[in-house]
């Protein structure tokens, strides 16, 4: 049983071909409270706005300006504890830590499969897979 | 007939139960009934028989109102002949006989009724007097004409006094009567009918008519405020009961989604408590929790699926799928559980079904997987065998059971939320009961029906017929097997201590291997792992976290300090509890990937293919020129993965997405190129990327990869362009094949964009 409705999740995405796809697959797994940001400066100003209530965060990592790790910087610095699920082509082991180091919650390389980023979405929200 | 709630508020059994001895007290929220009507009532009272009265059987009390208010009701009713009979000139003794007879007949009876409780012989001599004095006054007053009409407000009259069938029975009955008699005294040319008066006959008619229309208007307004007032009431009874389900379904899966939070915590928190140091005893007593916990979260989790579907926030599917696929997936689940019982676990399908159907497999799997665990569960010696068939127009799939059986009038509460056959068998073998409602609803969803046939000791047959829908070969079918590269046969090792877990393992890389079964050795410690695997070689070793004398990561950083080859091999862990802390300490200790417990069987064939570094679309290292030369140029598995992700129509809008954005690109990579801006190239390669990569453009990937790598690190060789623009033109072409096929496909499938 999945069960993705309730959550409340944000998708930061500048490239438009990504943000339709993943807009597309996390509508098929049932998320309907979906919000995008086209840029890293917009998603603060939209997390800041709800005080850090979103479920999860969705964001790629390789934006101009404010990157995908400056934004998971940024909201961990105000305390929000926000569920962060990083997407980026940046595989490399060093980049993870990185990562890791901001506590990203999940991490996805670039390209993924609808099933990955559905295995993710279960991971963190402890779901049941079937 | 016309009023008959009404009559219902005077006689119905809710006034009876309330009040015997007065039983017309009105109902709080019901019309309230006439003085005259509460007289009347108070009347038939005193001609029920005393015993009926103090027994106070409603049904038998009933039958003596109703039938006194026919008798009381006619002869009330007659009263209304004498004044008409005074009216006309000249009393005659035919006229006075006839009358007496009329109402002697009804009153009578009454007394009869009161005084025998004999109510047929009351009725007979009712209809009897009422025939003779009817014959006989009919003669007096000498004309067909006045006749029909006074029987006309007398029925009028009796209808709006009674409401009572029976009694317009009556009155049509004699009117027929009536009718005979004189005909055949015309005929006979006994009396000279239509001797009455003109005028008379004139004056007669008017009055019944305004008479009539009031008691109609009267009547049909009685009867239309009766209806208002019940459909508004059945009306607000069903909004409010719709309400109510609403508001509970609401309720339950908001409530099944709060209480899981914490449960999933207390959950882990006991697994944690296991993995510390413990004694036997409290081991025992963490663990019983933890059984308890997982046990209550399924509750949960069924009630919170049923809830859903109750509220009707079920969304089905409608893809193809490969109905074979679907029932080994289900059964290779169960196939352990199976074994662990020593059943056979066999599936057949016919050969005349569609090789590719249409609907949504993962409720159809569902359903399967709950009714071969349950047929798993019932059956203590034999096996469960799953069928799936053609019956006409119909899929039929049958999971057949050597089990305990079902009694005939249990089987049809199977289905009842809530029910199982027997309250003992909850204690017994556990469970909410919930889980055939659960396949009943999203059967019925799937527009199918479902149900059992069975006899108790020797086993169910559990049916499903669903509408067969034929579906399509999913793009590009032949390659798509192909595409993915095979699984070499490899040899694993299964670190887990929990037995059943070793045998899921066991069962399902038994069946993922495409060059037969992997060679599998089982470790049940993390000791036992680490002795075998620097002693042995492996490809891969999938380890369960927590296991006794040393845990699953303790094993890796022993097993990652080996020498190599030893210390090289593909580690995947096999977790419960994979919260990104545990995945720090994971891959912290050298791990190659995880599986999340339960384990998927695509799940676990990703991260084998990931850990190994075979294809797989998301491998995600950096390309390196051998990248380039070795990968397939396209991969129709992308596209099926993609379909599988957003669905047919959201793959064709997104390769139409891709086409729209690519001019642009390849302009933007000219100029750059020309301009020698290698930061800007390295970012239009970059936008290559998602496409690339999702709709299984490997080449184009590749080449994108190389030409961002290069244009961050300074200057971009021309050729590398030119051949990143020779395979998207190659890719191009692809995709729009796929994409006609995608349209054939949306098409036929009676889908239009």
């Amino acid at each position: 049983m999945t069960d993705f409705k309730d959550l409340w999740v944000l998708l930061v995405e500048d490239d438009i071909y990504s943000q339709r796809m993943t807009q597309m697959m996390l509508r098929q797994y049932g998320v309907e409270k979906l919000e995008t940001a086209n840029n890293g400066a917009k998603a603060l100003e939209m997390i800041k706005e709800v005080k850090g209530h979103y479920d999860l965060i969705v964001s790629d990592w390789n934006m101009p300006e404010v990157t995908g790790l400056d934004l998971l910087k940024e909201i961990r610095q105000l305390g929000v504890r926000t569920k962060f699920l990083m997407l980026t082509s940046n595989a490399g082991k060093e980049f993870v830590l990185q990562a890791r180091e901001h506590r990203v919650d999940a991490y996805i390389a670039k390209p993924f499969s609808s099933l990955q980023l559905k295995q993710k979405l279960t991971a963190l929200f402890n779901i049941r897979p079937w | 007939m016309l009023a008959e709630p009404v009559a219902a508020t005077q006689t119905g059994p809710k006034a009876r139960s309330q009040d015997a001895r007065s039983p017309n007290t009105p109902s709080q929220n019901m019309e309230s009934p006439r003085g005259s009507r509460r007289l009347f009532a108070r009347i038939i009272d005193a001609f029920v028989p005393p015993a009926v009265l103090r027994e106070g059987d409603p049904r038998k009390l009933h039958r003596y109102r109703s039938n006194l208010q026919l008798t009381l009701s006619v002869a009330a009713a007659l009263l209304l002949i004498p004044p008409y009979l005074l009216i006309r000139s000249g009393l005659n003794l035919w006229e006075v006989a006839g009358f007496v007879s009329m109402i002697g007949g009804p009153l009578a009876g009454a007394l009869l009724i009161r005084f025998t409780g004999n109510i047929a012989l009351a009725i007979g001599l009712m209809a009897l007097n009422g025939g003779l004095g009817n014959t006989v006054l009919t003669l007096g007053t000498g004309g067909l004409a006045s006749s029909f009409a006074l029987f006309s407000v007398l029925g009028l009259a009796l209808t709006m006094l009674t409401s009572n069938g029976r009694v317009v029975a009556w009155v049509a009955a004699m009117a027929a009567l009536n009718f005979v008699v004189l005909l055949v005294c015309h005929l006979a040319d006994l009396v000279p009918p239509f001797d009455v008066p003109r005028q008379e006959q004139m004056l007669l008619y008017f009055l019944c008519l305004i008479f009539a229309v009031l008691l109609m208007t009267r009547s049909a307004i009685a009867s239309l405020r009766a209806r208002t007032i019940s459909r508004a009431a059945l009306q607000a009874a069903r909004i409010e009961a719709e309400a109510a389900t609403k508001a509970k379904s609401d309720f339950l899966a908001m409530m099944s989604h709060e209480i899981r939070t914490p449960m999933n915590g207390v959950l882990g928190l006991t697994r944690l408590l296991l993995n510390t140091k413990l004694d036997d005893e409290q081991r025992g007593l963490a663990a019983t929790a933890l059984q308890s916990g997982e046990a209550l979260l399924a509750i949960l989790n069924d009630i919170l699926d049923f809830s859903k579907l109750e509220a009707g926030r079920i969304d089905l599917e409608d893809i193809d799928y490969d109905l074979a696929v679907q029932m080994q997936a289900a059964i290779a689940l169960l196939a352990p559980r199976a074994a662990e019982k020593g059943l056979r676990l066999r599936h057949e399908i016919a050969p005349d079904l569609p090789p590719y159907l249409r609907g949504d497999p993962g409720r159809l799997r569902q359903v399967l997987l709950n009714l071969i665990s349950n047929a798993i569960k019932f059956t203590e010696r034999g096996g469960v065998t799953v069928s799936a068939d053609c019956e006409g127009d119909r899929l039929r799939i049958r999971v057949q059971d050597t089990g305990i059986g079902i009694a005939p009038e249990q089987a049809g509460k199977l289905f009842a939320r809530f029910a199982q056959a027997d309250s003992s068998i909850t204690r017994r073998f556990g469970g909410t009961g919930l889980g055939l409602a659960i396949c009943r609803a999203l059967v019925e969803a799937m527009g199918g029906e479902i149900g059992v046939d069975s006899k108790p000791g020797e086993g169910s047959v559990f049916w499903l017929r669903l509408p067969l829908r034929e579906g399509h070969a999913p793009i590009a079918r032949d390659s798509l097997m192909a595409s993915r590269p095979p699984l070499p046969r490899l040899r694993i090792l299964v670190a887990e201590d929990n037995a059943v877990n070793r045998k899921v393992l066991g069962g399902l890389l038994a069946t993922r291997s495409d060059a037969g079964a992997h060679d599998v050795i089982f470790a049940e410690t993390g000791r036992a792992a680490l002795d075998l695997a620097a002693t042995q070689d492996f490809d891969l070793i999938l380890t369960d976290l927590h296991m006794p004398e040393m845990d699953g990561i303790a094993a890796t950083r022993a097993i990652r300090a080996l020498p190599p080859p030893h210390g090289k091999v593909k580690i995947i862990a096999v977790t419960s509890s994979i919260g990104p802390d545990g995945m720090r300490r994971c891959l912290e200790a050298g791990m190659d990937g995880f599986v999340a417990k339960p384990v998927h069987p695509d799940a676990l064939d990703l991260a084998m293919r990931r850990a190994l570094g075979l294809a797989e679309t998301g491998a995600g290292i950096a390309a390196g020129a051998d990248e380039v030369a070795r990968a397939a140029d396209h991969d129709p598995a992308a596209l099926q993965m993609l379909v599988d992700g957003v669905g047919r129509k959201g793959l064709a809008e997104l390769i139409d997405l891709f086409f729209a954005m690519l001019g642009d690109v390849r302009r933007e990579l000219a100029a750059s190129m020309q301009a020698g801006d290698w930061p800007r190239l390295a970012r239009q390669a970059h936008t290559l990327r998602g496409p690339s990569g999702s709709l299984g453009l490997n080449r184009v990937l590749a080449l994108a990869r190389q030409i961002e790598a290069a244009g961050s690190l300074g200057a971009v060789d021309a050729a590398l362009l030119m051949q990143l623009n020779d395979a998207l033109e190659q890719g191009c072409v692809w995709l729009r094949e796929q994409r006609g096929m995608l349209d054939a496909a949306l098409d036929s499938g009676g889908r239009t964009e």
